[in-house]
């Protein structure tokens, strides 16, 4: 953290019930919404910032921040719903929300922040984590690799040497990851994808079964691609299993505070930072950020890294998932998407947080490993 | 962020920033302090009444420190509020940029 407000407000704000939200914003019903809460099982009611629950940390300057760029950010009426199935399409396209979960479990939100939407592509990291888990590192990574790939999302391509998918998060890889889960877990293999999913976000999320049918009912390019991977022995016989299994994990019901929390738990060594529940694997979270970093945001991924610099993957639902190691998780939703299938307003937001907090990781202020520190600190006794 | 310009003795440049270094602040003030850091080998950039610093902020400030330093100058922040301190030591621009209390020690910093 490296914004901070000074003495005085932080005061006044902590002193006041309910504090003045910022002055140009107020009147808008949106900013209204703005929360600091703790997540519970059910959506947390608008209310107005300041309702932190880590006693002695003011929210105000991080409410602000929000409210400053969501501000910034809601006018972008570029791109459109994705609409390639029916059920997609009949998303509120101006829905925008934001949301940032930090390591102690405290959560920041403004605007829709907790409308759902499904999780689509976002799935892919985590069932990715899962994956890594269960069938093993070497397993997994002899079946699908981690090179970025320089073709759209859904393209039936492999990588020419390997002949396997380039990497788990786009579709070729998300199926093969997904052929993997079945294998292992069996015909239980959904309900402990959405076990997962759930102790990640710390509240039980649902499939979607409207948009699951949609999915499955239209999936003839992902049918294409799993049989590809079968001519390749990249899935076992028989396809179907695993495309179901694809289908229904993309159909998650989210919130942009549920890909915030999920995102602090990838960031805090797979643990939910509010329940203390393990989701993922400690060795898993580290290998899924590195793919995140360079293959997250599909034909993006690259001018995501140089821009914004953190670990993300989005979703055609419009929500974006964004992991600060041993630090944050962020979650945006807006679902007009860009030509690369990525939320404008969520990559314009997530750039905005990344310049105000220097989640860059190579930003000037952002001085790196701890340990490196310590380790070359002269008095350090870390040999043995 | 309004910006404001004092010239004192000994070619020593005051910038004093007033209002918020976030994401509008840092705009407000990023081609200003170019030009300054372009012509001044002396400044003090006076953080009394700076009230929010974003790391864009900082950004900014090294720029114009780099700048300055290029040409055997230097720069000095003074008067920053005990968080914005604390702030400028965890990211180590402390190590990079001199922060000092007030005007007088920065005065002193410069004339070293």
């Amino acid at each position: 953290m490296v914004s901070f407000f000074n003495k005085r407000q932080t005061d006044e704000q902590t002193a006041t019930p309910t504090p003045v939200p910022p002055a140009s914003p107020a009147a808008d019903p949106m900013i209204l919404a703005m929360t600091a809460s703790q997540q519970t099982a059910t959506p947390a009611q608008p209310v107005l910032n300041g309702r932190n629950n880590v006693p002695g940390i003011p929210a105000s300057h991080v409410d602000q921040m929000l409210a400053d760029i969501y501000q910034r950010t809601r006018h972008l009426q570029d791109g459109a719903v994705a609409d390639y199935i029916p059920e997609l399409s009949k998303v509120q396209p101006d829905a925008y929300g934001l949301a940032i979960a930090t390591m102690k479990g405290q959560v920041y939100s403004i605007g829709e922040a907790d409308s759902p939407f499904t999780i689509q592509s976002t799935s892919k990291a985590l069932t990715y984590c899962m994956a890594l888990e269960h069938c093993g590192r070497s397993n997994v990574l002899a079946c699908v690799g981690v090179e970025p790939s320089g073709d759209p999302f859904n393209a039936i391509e492999f990588n020419p040497v390997t002949r396997r998918p380039y990497n788990p998060m786009v579709n070729a890889g998300a199926i093969a990851v997904s052929g993997m889960l079945r294998d292992v877990l069996g015909d239980k293999a959904f309900d402990h994808v959405l076990e997962r999913f759930s102790k990640a976000a710390g509240r039980q999320l649902t499939l979607n079964m409207d948009v699951y049918r949609s999915e499955a009912e239209t999936g003839h390019r992902n049918r294409a691609i799993a049989h590809l991977l079968l001519s390749v022995g990249a899935l076992k016989e028989p396809a179907e299993p695993a495309l179901d299994l694809y289908f229904k994990q993309c159909s998650i019901m989210v919130t942009a505070t549920d890909l915030a929390l999920i995102g602090a738990t990838i960031a805090n060594l797979g643990i939910n930072p509010i329940t203390g529940e393990q989701a993922f694997d400690i060795d898993a979270v580290r290998d899924a950020q590195a793919v995140m970093f360079t293959c997250g945001m599909y034909d993006y991924s690259g001018g995501w890294a140089y821009e914004v610099g953190i670990p993300a993957k989005n979703g055609v639902g419009g929500g974006i998932l964004g992991v600060v190691n041993r630090q944050l998780g962020i979650g945006a939703y807006s679902p007009r998407l860009d030509r690369n299938g990525n939320s404008v307003r969520g990559v314009a937001g997530l750039k905005m947080m990344s310049d105000v907090v220097g989640l860059h990781a190579f930003d000037l202020t952002n001085t790196g490993s701890a340990f490196v520190n310590s380790f070359f600190e002269p008095e350090s006794k870390l040999s043995v | 962020m309004h910006l404001e310009q004092v010239m004192l003795p000994g070619d020593i440049l005051k910038v004093k920033l007033t209002g918020a270094l976030d994401l509008a602040g840092a705009g407000d003030v990023e081609i200003p302090l170019g030009d300054i850091s372009a012509k001044h080998d002396k400044v003090i950039i006076d953080f009394t009444n700076v009230t929010f610093l974003a790391s864009i902020g900082i950004r900014v400030l090294m720029k114009a420190a780099r700048a300055i330093s290029s040409r055997k100058g230097r720069l000095v922040v003074c008067g920053p509020s005990n968080d914005a301190r604390k702030v400028l030591r965890s990211t180590g621009i402390d190590t990079i940029i001199p922060i000092v209390s007030d005007e007088s020690a920065a005065i002193a910093e410069l004339n070293k």
